[in-house]
């Protein structure tokens, strides 16, 4: 296991004890993404914001990975802050594991200065926003769905003459 | 990995799990029965209450009431009584429930929700329950366990995947359905299930849909297929000496996309020259009763068979729907039957002997249609469907509980030629529930049904991402109803569609004009003809013009 998988491994774990305790193994063991969803949607998309985060942090690339993790919490039950705290989670491990460590995960090639706080709270910071429109959604859906259920009666209220 | 989870110190308190503790947050609960609802259907202790309260004004003898409840039971049921008895804890079942998937709530491992009941079971029933208590996991009924087994038992959609994987052949959507009986018996019940109850028992359909307005919805969907055709299609209603006698979802005629699959049946029926009849009075072929107790099911079930009797009919036709399905294949003969006043069904089409349906007398739709098209009967353009690229939800009732896999899928691949399976591990047998099933598909209950449709999501993300599917095509109502949204949330770009849907836009029917739109009014070459009002409604220009 190289330095970033590591880093990821721990990430996931430390996302996943979030979650009641016998969820916990669910989420990091099984890997078949049918049988364990939302554990395959924590690491898949983890490992792309630390990606970015090491890297160019593309705004799209940000977006598509926080969005699955962001959108299960919403639904979970999660407090807004609780839904961003797996960012921050992340600014605690790489504090426990210093500058050459990270600079080892991107193979030697990266400047540890790149790894600093801003990146990450600003991660936190997209998150927070896209708590806030999963929230929005919610009600939009909720209304759509209502509208459907009448739609004939509507449809009929439409064609009779006035 | 492993060594890593060892050493992880988990935040969360640790507990015990027989400490009862349900947390009812909006959004992830079912609101309690209306006492209106209660009272009309002469069921205990109506009251105003809701879960969140923290009096629920229990009856005072409540808890003699569940244990008098459960002893008849045990006495009753064989299943019960074996399902308390013999699970092993072997942990097949844990990760297979959609909302344990879904939420990571380890109560909804379908084990640990059955045990919620078994721990009452084994300290009130068994002697070494009663006489070691919690040493070997049994605990007092309290007014807490009272409300962990409404939480619960009302996070189970009685869909019956982990049954599948238990080497003991344990039903856990019985134990559900137990757990929900004994609650009744204290007024404990949720509105979403007793309001279509109740509206049933009064009108006949789960939404209370009267006579006149059932006539107004059908000859609107017979006229709308008209205009799609060309051709005089009509509905026949309450016909006495019909051969058949088609029963189908409320649903169908009242919102959409199940009003699609509706003109679909309407079109075959009119291209086959069907001699048949829908009924007002057995106009729903939902039972809400299910999700209550066996004698609701059986109370509302009952009108199937004397309406078939009542208008002399030979067998019964049954629609798209999904636990009419379980009724009607699992309940219906030994509740209502036995159906000796009908015959055994024959297609008057194909000759086809319906040996499968010899003591209900009731045939599932798709049977039907697969075997004309078996036939050769139908005559079919698949090229009608090729705007949609489509995948198959297998609805749990009638995939699990009835056993209807290949008719669904032998019409779809007739009837459209792009088609996707999702993956093996999420359809068939082991199929993922939409989250929404048993009663639990309200709005209030939304959160909760997001979570527990999200590993059905998933699959049908990997499909939209793989092959690029937008139309997810299902046979139940409450599918038709919530997947909708379930994919507006989870898989944005995936619409969701009956087989008879699809099977309308393809028949080629004797006469008919040439089609330029498909059931949904939109152009055959993809272009989207309706317009969008200031509601946000979808109108055709008919209809927005007359507005």
């Amino acid at each position: 296991m190289d330095a970033s998988e590591a880093i990821l491994e721990r990430w996931v774990a430390r996302t996943a004890e979030s979650y009641p305790r016998y969820a916990t193994a669910l989420l990091s063991e099984e890997r078949d993404p049918f049988r364990n969803p939302m554990g395959d949607a924590l690491r898949r998309n983890l490992s792309q914001l630390l990606h970015e985060l090491f890297g160019e942090m593309d705004a799209t690339a940000i977006d598509s990975a926080l969005d699955p993790i962001i959108r299960l919490q919403v639904v979970q039950g999660f407090a807004p802050d609780d839904a961003v705290r797996f960012v921050s989670l992340l600014k605690d491990l790489l504090r426990e594991d210093g500058p050459e460590q990270n600079s080892e995960a991107l193979g030697g090639s990266l400047d540890s200065r790149r790894i600093d706080n801003a990146r990450i709270d600003r991660l936190a910071d997209i998150a927070a926003d896209k708590y806030a429109q999963c929230r929005e959604q919610l009600t939009r859906i909720r209304a759509n769905e209502v509208r459907r259920a009448n739609q004939v009666q509507q449809r009929i209220r439409a064609r009779r003459p006035a | 990995m492993p060594e890593k989870l060892l050493s992880i110190e988990p935040n969360n308190p640790e507990g015990d799990w027989r400490e009862a503790k349900a947390e009812f947050r909006k959004g992830t609960i079912c609101y309690s029965a209306a006492p209106k609802n209660v009272t009309y259907l002469g069921l205990p202790n109506p009251r105003p209450w809701q879960p969140f309260d923290a009096d629920w004004k229990l009856p005072p003898d409540w808890k003699q009431t569940i244990l008098d409840g459960m002893k008849e039971r045990l006495q009753k049921y064989r299943s019960f009584r074996l399902f308390m008895e013999i699970c092993v804890r072997c942990g097949a079942c844990a990760d297979k429930c959609h909302f344990y998937i879904g939420s990571g709530d380890p109560k909804n491992m379908p084990v640990l929700r059955a045990e919620l009941m078994r721990s009452v079971y084994r300290r009130y029933f068994t002697l070494t329950g009663r006489l070691f208590g919690s040493l070997v996991g049994a605990r007092e009924l309290t007014e807490d366990v009272i409300k962990e087994w409404f939480y619960y038992f009302c996070q189970c959609t009685e869909c019956r995947r982990c049954s599948v994987f238990c080497p003991y052949g344990i039903d856990t959507a019985e134990i559900t359905m137990m757990g929900r009986e004994l609650l009744d018996l204290i007024g404990c019940n949720i509105n979403w299930v007793l309001e279509p109850a109740a509206n049933c028992f009064r009108t006949g359909n789960h939404l209370g849909v009267q006579p006149h307005a059932f006539q107004d919805s059908l000859q609107f969907a017979a006229g709308e297929a008209s205009e799609i055709t060309g051709l005089p299609i009509e509905v026949p209603i309450n016909r006495k000496g019909a051969e058949i006698l088609f029963v189908m979802p409320s649903a169908d005629y009242f919102g959409t996309p199940h009003y699609y699959t509706l003109l679909g049946y309407l079109m075959l029926f009119h291209e086959i020259g069907l001699d048949y009849t829908v009924s007002a009075f057995a106009s729903e072929g939902g039972n809400f009763g299910l999700f209550s107790s066996h004698e609701l099911t059986k109370r509302l079930n009952a009108k199937i068979y004397e309406e078939a009797k009542r208008l002399g009919v030979k067998w019964i036709l049954g629609g798209e729907c999904g636990h009419m399905w379980r009724v009607f294949h699992q309940y219906m003969d030994t509740m209502n039957g036995p159906a000796d006043f009908l015959e055994p069904p024959v297609s008057p089409i194909t000759g086809t002997r319906f040996e499968n349906a010899r003591a209900t007398r009731a045939v599932h739709i798709c049977e039907f249609t697969a075997d004309l098209i078996h036939h050769g009967k139908l005559r079919l353009d698949p090229s009608r469907n090729d705007r949609w690229n489509v995948t198959y939800h297998d609805s749990c009732n009638p995939s699990r509980a009835m056993g209807l896999l290949e008719e669904p899928r032998h019409i779809l691949k007739n009837v459209c030629r792009n088609f996707h399976e999702m993956p093996e591990n999420t359809i068939r047998e082991q199929t993922f529930c939409c989250g929404s099933g048993a009663g639990l598909g309200t709005d209030e209950n939304l959160e909760m049904r997001l979570r527990g449709g999200f590993p059905r999501a998933n699959a049908v993300k990997y499909v939209r991402e793989k092959h690029g599917v937008n139309l997810l095509a299902c046979i139940c109502a409450i599918d038709k109803a919530t997947l909708p949204t379930l994919m507006e949330y989870w898989v944005p770009g995936v619409e969701v569609a009956g087989v008879h849907e699809l099977l309308g836009n393809a028949l080629i029917m004797t006469g008919e004009k040439e089609r330029t739109t498909d059931l949904r009014g939109e152009d055959l070459r993809g272009e989207d003809l309706r317009v969008e009002n200031l509601r946000g409604e979808r109108l055709t220009k008919e209809e927005a013009t007359r507005e």
